[in-house]
């Protein structure tokens, strides 16, 4: 497919919103020349990857009333579905709520692990947090534990440290146990930046904390960090009009414990100064999903509808540990080609139609992606923002929230 | 489809109906003058008390902060799951539970179930607004509406440090109500959500915000022009400074004299009415506020009555919050600084009967609903959950109406608080017409919807059916009947159908001119762009939009 | 009634019998109990139709056979006394707080969470966060004793606040991490990684266990406590019998922590 096929010239897009990350940039540039989407500007990798358009499974076009039909066959028979990937935006979201809500089975996330590693802190005590434009703006020292954002968020320095705030005097990045990119830095500016190398991150987070919160243990070293670059970075902190400390769960061992340890930092430093946590994560909706869930059900994912009833259990509703007993997969992702995980029994996928399989699937519904193809509400890493994506082609699929329509019984 | 229901008894304070044995007429959702044409339906009422669907002014039920608060409170979620409703027709419905957050499904259900019919969010933040409207179009059986909160954010703590005029003020607001899709204008603790973001710990009424050097008064005072000037119909909703500290009466006594007989909502009136009399340096200040009540006719007020157990605090003002975050119980909560907007706080709470401080919030709360002698400028609320959830309304309905009970309550109680307040003293009871006004005909008067809150032809067929007991409690705890648009939703108590509800917002006149300045904040300061930022109409409810109330301004 | 519940067939679902109780159960017909609507998979069941029910002893709810999917066993106790002849699932003795849970079998994931008293004895192994706390929950198990005769799973103990948790056989992985207060016990081998956070409690171990970073060595020290100790619980008699002297290390002192490792040392037995 090229653009020679594509009716008239290219049309450039601006202002596009993206669903896929959780960061929530709304400034990218496209073009669309007939099926094809390239990025112009303001596109991080990961973005232009997800953007560019194969449409391998669309060749295809939309799944058959009779894909539907055995859908619905495998659907009524399941005594414990497992509804997970959940990759959609919110209208998606609800659509597969209802599905499970009429079916029962275990409602998770494709990235879930990230998101419950972090309740581990803010549920069970709870946390201060701040927002993209609390940060872009007051921010002085940021403390960032672990690797570089930029990995995984790709427009992260830019987006939440730009060079013009309206508050803070100065701006210093603190990178405990990881470093810095080319990317971050042409990103940062002049920004100061101090890494510490750490080997076990959380014992070094853990008197780091410990030094803000006083008394300071004693020691050279924590964790392999040196204990002088570690009092250092608590002195730079207690000194901050702002500090903000981030860190990607998804890409942490002990993700809980840093989250907790985290946590307590930031509550030791707002006894004097002001401080919050901005935890990094979001990929595809998974904040909207959740957010949805607590609202509708009262529980975030990982939750169960077991008839009338529903039940929360961060453990024994994972994905993994849920498709042991299960006896159907639905595999929901709108956003990428994620293949479901490897499962024993009837796996139905509702997906990114270049999705390649191991073992094809039951079923495969091939949706549009939002954003791409779909209008629809994607929310932002911090739970509080959520942006309107718009449809950049005209759709030959149908989007997850149609697909899971036709998949209710028949009238 | 014409419905009538007879042989009940109106209780329509709007046009001063008072029991009058009537029959109720109405057709595809609109109530109809009676006919004798033939009904499709027709309900014997036996004498039941027949009055418009209730009216809540001030209920937190949507938003970022009310998922925070979902999240702390898991235990309260698995100690009420979701009910057997076996006259209900539809089918499982994933409807959640939940007592002091309830889901959005629960929320309205056992709303209806009391026989309410509207209810407003009284706190949605600009930046959370795609959200909340998300979420309300999420709860079953109820029309809702929220207030957007401003006078913490940058933009407007702006424009007023640099001396912008009125009319720019005027357009920002007619230009957040439109991109918000809102219905009112709130304040809470106006600048001190945004002076804690400097590290301020609080702001009194003329303490200067330490970045901006702009006062709260100053803050207060000129979005009461704003909503004034734009013809907004419900006065600012001011959620004041200094909540729950004590002292905060003399904040409070200043308060309502800035607003130079200009009108304006105090809120929660209860958690700004502590004095510092007594060894506790904690007393009830709410005959003083009552008389200052009574005697500023341009002055309404809501409650926020406190009530015994376990509920959960969700507010956007995190200073505050901050403040109360070592009284958590669980020992638990969250706050979070947002987007150059606002905040928010969510810290779990018990109240205690045994507890002096609570106990003489409860009796406070009493007071000032007994005292405050005009039905028509104070409301019934619990500022759910803050106080207690709404579903307590009902045993408050009884505090007000039977004296005896109200004294027997307070006789269990903790001892010194008794001696603290003088609600053994009053001996007023509410009669069920001012119970009607404070839950129905008043809301809808201060809300300016016109045909709602009463049973006049024209008005929506909202309405509740009460069996009379002389037990209030047991009366306003199981609606006999409740009609939603016409549609009966609620038999005996429970929930049998669910109605789709709509979401009132307000549209006013303003000079566009803003737009190009907005564009370039969001661009800079926010991150995001104004046009994301804004709410589409399609975007509501489902698709279906909003119920919009165009505004007629120009008033100063 | 008093009942005896023999599982028909092995389960095909999680099947979730929180709140099963002796009292739950008392004063009910046979037919009201084989009508108890159970969460299985993502239905609902009724008991009878999974379970053959006769009557049995008074105060007591028997389980013949067992599953690994059986959920929720004994959760929600106060008073009476469950045995289980076989395995069980996760959350077994979930919010406990008093009567007896007997496993024969093995135990799933977090047995004994938040449990604030009674007591729990498994002949099997437990799976991972046995005494921690349930889902959500600010703080672990409170008070009751739990004792697993064989192993336990990673992070036993994690946020434990009370009670004491003995082990017979080896601690999985990160034992006792954000400990706050209570005694865990182990007969076995610790994991690497035990006591990472601990701000009070102690831990009682035969070897020198290895500890999270941040435990100073106070020495080798005769302490009358253990003897104490010894003759107070008699569950810990077996362990401390032959010991006079511990070992004591201090931690986590990365987070200012007061938690205690007592590693036994056998000696000459005082007679106690």
């Amino acid at each position: 497919m090229n653009s020679e096929t594509g009716a008239g010239a290219p049309l450039v897009v601006k202002d596009v919103v993206c669903g896929f990350c959780g960061l929530g940039c709304d400034d990218l540039e496209v073009e669309v020349a007939g099926r094809e989407v390239r990025p112009r500007a303001s596109v991080c990798p990961e973005a232009a990857r997800l953007l560019r358009r194969l449409d391998t499974g669309a060749e295809a076009g939309p799944a058959s009333d009779a894909v539907y039909g055995r859908a619905r066959k495998l659907l009524e028979a399941a005594r414990a579905p497992v509804f997970a990937g959940l990759g959609a935006d919110v209208d998606g979201g609800r659509a597969i709520l209802d599905l499970a809500a009429r079916h029962g089975g275990v409602l998770d996330h494709a990235v879930s692990d990230g998101l419950f590693a972090n309740y581990a802190a803010a549920q069970r005590t709870g946390w201060l947090a701040t927002t993209l434009a609390e940060v872009r703006n007051h921010c002085d020292v940021l403390l960032v534990v672990g690797e570089d954002p930029s990995a995984s968020f790709g427009r992260f320095f830019e987006r939440a440290l730009p060079t013009d705030p309206l508050f803070a005097a100065s701006r210093q990045v603190i990178v405990l146990g990881g470093t810095l990119g080319a990317a971050a830095r042409r990103q940062l500016g002049a920004a100061g930046v101090t890494e510490i190398a750490a080997e076990d991150l959380t014992a070094a987070l853990s008197a780091l904390t410990q030094m803000v919160a006083g008394p300071a243990p004693r020691g050279t070293s924590f964790g392999g960090a040196a204990a002088d670059a570690l009092e250092a970075a608590a002195a730079a902190l207690k000194a901050a009009a702002y500090a903000v400390a981030v860190w990607n769960a998804a890409a942490l061992e002990d993700a809980d414990l840093i989250a907790e340890r985290a946590t307590r930092l930031v509550d030791a430093l707002n006894i004097t100064t002001r401080a919050g946590v901005f935890p990094l994560g979001g990929r595809d909706n998974i904040i909207g999903i959740n957010q949805l869930l607590l609202w509708r059900l009262g529980y975030p994912l990982r939750t169960a509808i077991r008839g009338e009833t529903s039940e929360h259990d961060s453990a024994l509703y994972a994905t993994e540990a849920a498709l042991k007993d299960a006896d159907l997969l639905v595999w929901v992702s709108a956003f990428r080609p994620e293949p479901p995980p490897a499962f024993g029994g009837p796996v139905i996928v509702i997906g990114h139609p270049d999705t390649q399989f191991a073992t094809p699937p039951e079923v495969f519904i091939p949706v549009g992606t939002p954003g791409v193809d779909h209008a629809g509400t994607v929310f932002r890493m911090d739970a509080i923002v959520s942006l309107p994506l718009g449809a950049l082609r005209v759709a030959t699929l149908p989007s997850v929230a149609e697909a899971v329509r036709r998949l209710e019984p028949v009238r | 489809m014409r419905i009538r229901l007879k042989g009940g008894r109106v209780l329509d304070p709007a046009h001063g109906e008072n029991a009058v044995a009537r029959d109720v007429e109405f057709v595809d959702g609109r109530i109809v003058a009676a006919t004798r044409e033939k009904a499709d339906a027709e309900h014997e009422l036996g004498g039941a008390v027949v009055m418009a669907g209730g009216i809540d002014l001030h209920s937190h039920i949507a938003g970022g902060k009310m998922n925070l608060a979902r999240l702390l409170m898991q235990e309260d979620r698995r100690a009420h799951p979701e009910p057997a409703l076996p006259g209900f027709s539809g089918a499982a419905c994933g409807c959640g539970g939940g007592r002091a957050v309830p889901t959005a499904h629960a929320t309205g259900c056992r709303y209806a179930e009391l026989g309410y019919t509207t209810v407003f969010e009284p706190a949605m933040l600009g930046s959370n607004a795609r959200s909340a409207h998300l979420e309300m179009a999420d709860i079953p059986n109820l029309d809702t509406g929220a207030y957007l909160v401003l006078g913490n954010d940058d933009f407007i703590l702006r424009l007023i440090k640099a001396g912008a005029p009125q009319e720019e003020i005027n357009a920002y607001v007619g230009w957040m109500l439109k991109a918000t899709q809102a219905f009112a204008i709130k304040i809470v603790n106006p600048g001190g959500i945004n002076a804690f973001k400097f590290n301020a710990r609080k702001l009194d009424l003329d303490e200067a915000n330490p970045h901006y050097e702009v006062t709260p008064r100053t803050v207060l005072t000129t979005l009461i022009r704003a909503v004034t000037e734009l013809g907004v119909p419900h006065p600012i909703h001011l959620h004041g400074c200094n909540l729950g500290v004590p002292g905060n009466d003399e904040t409070t006594l200043a308060t309502i004299a800035a607003a130079e007989g200009r009108r304006l909502h105090l809120t929660h009136l209860q958690f700004h009415s502590y004095g510092t009399e007594g060894d506790r340096r904690f007393s009830s200040s709410a005959a003083r506020i009552a008389a200052m009540v009574n005697a500023n006719p341009n002055i309404s007020v809501d409650v926020g009555q406190v009530m015994f157990g376990q509920t959960v605090t969700a507010s956007a003002d995190y200073m505050s919050q901050y403040r109360n975050r070592g009284l958590a119980s669980p020992k638990k909560s969250i706050g979070m600084d947002i987007e150059l907007d606002a905040g928010c706080g969510v810290v779990p709470f018990e109240y205690r009967d045994r507890n002096f401080v609570n106990a003489l919030q409860w009796a406070i709360g009493l007071e000032l609903f007994l005292l405050v002698e005009d039905p028509w400028r104070i409301f019934l609320t619990t500022d759910h959950p803050n106080g207690g959830p709404f579903t307590t309304y009902p045993h408050l309905i009884r505090l007000l109406m039977d004296r005896d009970f109200r004294n027997a309550q307070l006789a269990t109680l903790n001892k010194t608080a008794q001696a603290h307040t003088l609600l053994a003293q009053i001996t007023r009871e509410y009669s069920l017409e001012e119970i009607a006004i404070l839950t129905r005909a008043a809301p809808a008067r201060i809300l300016g919807l016109k045909d709602k809150g009463h049973l006049a032809p024209g008005a929506v067929a909202d309405i509740a059916v009460h069996e009379e007991n002389a037990d209030r409690e047991a009366m306003f705890s199981r609606a006999k009947l409740v009609f939603k648009n016409g549609r009966l939703i609620v038999r005996d108590g429970e929930v049998i159908d669910l109605a789709p509800g709509t979401t009132h917002v307000v549209r006013t006149d303003f000079d566009t001119a803003i737009e190009s300045k907005l564009d370039t904040w969001f661009d800079r300061a926010v991150g995001l762009k104004a046009k994301h930022f804004r709410l589409s109409d399609g975007e509501l409810r489902g698709g279906r939009g909003p119920t919009v109330l165009n505004c007629v301004g120009g008033a100063s | 009634m008093s009942v005896v519940l023999r599982l028909k067939a092995p389960l095909a679902a999680r099947l979730d019998l929180e709140g099963l109780t002796p009292a739950a159960l008392a004063g009910k017909a046979p037919a009201e109990v084989e009508a108890i609507a159970l969460p299985h998979g993502g239905r609902s069941v009724a008991l009878g139709e999974l379970f053959a029910i006769r009557a049995g002893t008074e105060g007591r709810l028997v389980l013949e056979g067992g599953d690994a999917r059986l959920d929720g066993v004994g959760a929600g106790l106060a008073a009476g006394e469950i045995l289980v002849e076989g395995d069980v699932g996760a959350h077994a003795g979930r919010g406990m707080a008093g009567g007896v849970l007997r496993i024969g079998g093995h135990a799933g994931d977090e047995l004994a969470a938040g449990l604030t008293g009674g007591r729990i004895e498994i002949d099997g192994n437990a799976g991972a966060r046995a005494g921690a706390a349930p889902s959500g929950a600010r703080r672990g198990m409170a008070g009751g004793v739990v004792l697993i005769r064989g192993h336990a799973g990673e992070r036993a103990g994690e946020r434990q606040r009370g009670g004491l948790i003995l082990i017979e056989g080896d601690a999985g992985a990160e034992a006792a991490t954000d400990m706050i207060a209570g005694t865990l016990a182990v007969g076995g081998r610790f994991a690497p990684g035990a006591g990472r956070g601990m701000k009070r409690g102690t831990l009682i171990a035969r070897a020198t266990p290895d500890l999270a970073e941040g435990f100073a060595d106070t020495g080798t020290h005769d302490l009358v406590a253990l003897r104490l100790i010894a003759r107070r619980v008699p569950d810990l008699a077996g362990l401390i019998a032959a010991a006079v002297r511990a070992r004591r290390l201090v931690g986590d002192r990365l987070q200012g922590g007061l938690g205690e490792v007592l590693v036994l040392e056998e000696g000459a037995a005082s007679p106690a």
